[in-house]
């Protein structure tokens, strides 16, 4: 198995983490994979404002729309934070 | 829905609290007003201490004395009335009409009776006089003289052997009447030739009461407002009552029943003492001075004459004496009641605090309490499979971070079980 770094990839676990806990990386895996139908690791900036999409869109089952659309926003965030 | 875990209220969160509120407010409180409570109490202790020795102190020293010294003051003023009264007898006796009155045995011309009624109707001691030959027989007499109990030595008598005599105090017309009197002899005498001539005799009328009053004790008498003031008692060299201002009728009684003070004053200072010194006694019921008088205690002194030798005692009912001491007893009484008003203050503040400290624990603890019970039941449902669960805490502290760590687990709970699905 070959470990291939993605520094943004990442982020947007991490970020996932403080709304999902031990979930996060599977619901990021889940958003990326199952809607942008691309890899965890070509994950890029131009992809970050469809992730929070749908990460709005799926985290709103989970949690109240409020706290779904700030994890929304932050993810969109991580677009103007990087670069 | 599992039930919930019954635990006794101190056990519980809110128990616990409140315990620990009312420990820290009522064990300082308690501590302190102990402290306090017991420094105050030492305080009083140690006040009550030195009041009582101060009012022992002020009975035996002040009040004692003073009325020792009362008793002192009037037997030397009776001393020296009698010595001022010997030597206006002895002037009289020097005088030419009463020498010749009593060298011819008969008072020619009536010189000596006029030269005797000047002086002894001036005198307000005087009330009578009377001059004997050597034989006794009665030259001149002013009035008719008063009779006495019959003794070996009669009055004239002794006057012509020791050259003056002052005799024991006998009553007037009557047992218990006033005046009392006092004969004083003073031998008649022809200086030039040496021969004795005859006796002048002076009788005085005394009222130790009216004379104390006269300079200005303040002896008290029994009367309609009962007995007030200085009880003013006299008692001659025989140990008879000469004088009790509560009492007239005790005068000279052949057979008294001395009440305690007079016992205790007469054991102090018995009859055949010399002793002149003052005492007192100090007992709680009556405070007593007395003393006896003696001629050798004033500026008149005769060689022939120790003087009355009269048992003074001035005495006041202790209520009385010391009623002056009661603002003693008030800062007293003042400082036990500080004493027990701090202590009921001191229980009212423990009371006021284990009652207001479980209402104020209730309502603190309801803030913290409150977001702990809504995780708990959160919790709960979860533990029984229910993850619609929401958490609706909003808090900045340290219960807060619970309730967002415990959301994201529910968030990931949920998740998982959605993906499952």
């Amino acid at each position: 198995m070959v470990l291939v770094m993605a520094p943004l990839y990442d982020e947007v676990v991490d970020l996932a983490r403080i709304y999902l806990g031990p979930a996060a990386k599977r619901f990021v895996d889940r958003q990326i994979k199952g809607h942008l139908e691309i890899d965890s690791v070509q994950l890029k900036l131009s992809d970050l404002d469809e992730l929070a999409t749908w990460c709005y869109t799926s985290s709103k089952i989970l949690m109240n729309d409020g706290k779904a659309r700030e994890f929304s926003d932050r993810v969109k965030a991580l677009n103007s934070n990087n670069s | 829905m599992q039930q919930r875990k019954q635990r006794p209220f101190l056990k519980s969160l809110r128990g616990k609290i409140l315990w620990r509120m009312l420990a820290v407010s009522l064990i300082p409180i308690a501590i302190v007003g102990g402290l306090m409570y017991n420094s105050m109490s030492s305080s009083e202790q140690s006040v009550n201490d030195s009041l009582d020795e101060s009012r022992e102190a002020l009975q035996t020293d002040t009040i004692g004395n003073t009325k020792a010294t009362l008793a002192w003051t009037f037997s030397m003023e009776m001393e020296l009335w009698i010595a001022e009264r010997i030597r206006d007898v002895e002037k009289w006796a020097d005088n030419t009409a009463v020498i010749e009155a009593a060298r011819n045995s008969k008072d020619a011309g009536g010189a000596a009776e006029l030269f005797l009624l000047d002086e002894v109707g001036t005198s307000p001691s005087f009330d009578n006089s009377y001059i004997t030959n050597t034989s006794g027989d009665i030259v001149l007499q002013l009035k008719s003289i008063v009779e006495q109990e019959e003794t070996d030595y009669p009055t004239w008598v002794s006057g012509l052997n020791k050259g003056l005599h002052v005799s024991d105090i006998y009553p007037g017309a009557g047992i218990g009447t006033y005046p009392y009197y006092i004969d004083i002899a003073v031998k008649i005498e022809d200086i030039t030739e040496g021969t004795d001539l005859g006796v002048l005799i002076g009788t005085v009328q005394i009222n130790p009461v009216n004379f104390a009053q006269e300079y200005g004790a303040k002896v008290g008498t029994k009367g309609e407002q009962g007995k007030l003031g200085d009880r003013l008692m006299v008692w001659n060299r025989d140990g008879l009552i000469v004088a009790d201002s509560f009492d007239t009728e005790r005068y000279l009684e052949k057979t008294p029943t001395w009440s305690e003070i007079e016992q205790k004053v007469l054991d102090g200072m018995p009859n055949n003492t010399e002793i002149i010194s003052k005492s007192s006694i100090v007992t709680d019921d009556f405070v007593a001075g007395y003393a006896r008088s003696s001629n050798a205690s004033v500026t008149i002194q005769f060689d022939d004459f120790p003087g009355l030798g009269w048992l003074v005692m001035v005495e006041q009912s202790a209520d009385e004496a010391l009623a002056s001491l009661n603002s003693l007893e008030e800062v007293k009484d003042d400082l036990n009641d500080s004493t027990n008003s701090m202590l009921y203050t001191l229980i009212g503040i423990l009371i006021g605090l284990v009652i207001l400290v479980p209402a104020l624990s209730a309502l603190l603890s309801r803030g913290i309490t409150s977001p702990i019970a809504q995780l708990r039941n959160a919790a709960e449902r979860i533990s029984m499979g229910d993850i619609s669960v929401n958490i609706d805490v909003e808090s900045e502290d340290e219960i807060g971070d619970l309730a967002e760590s415990f959301e994201r687990m529910v968030m990931a709970v949920r998740f998982l079980s959605q993906e499952e699905e």
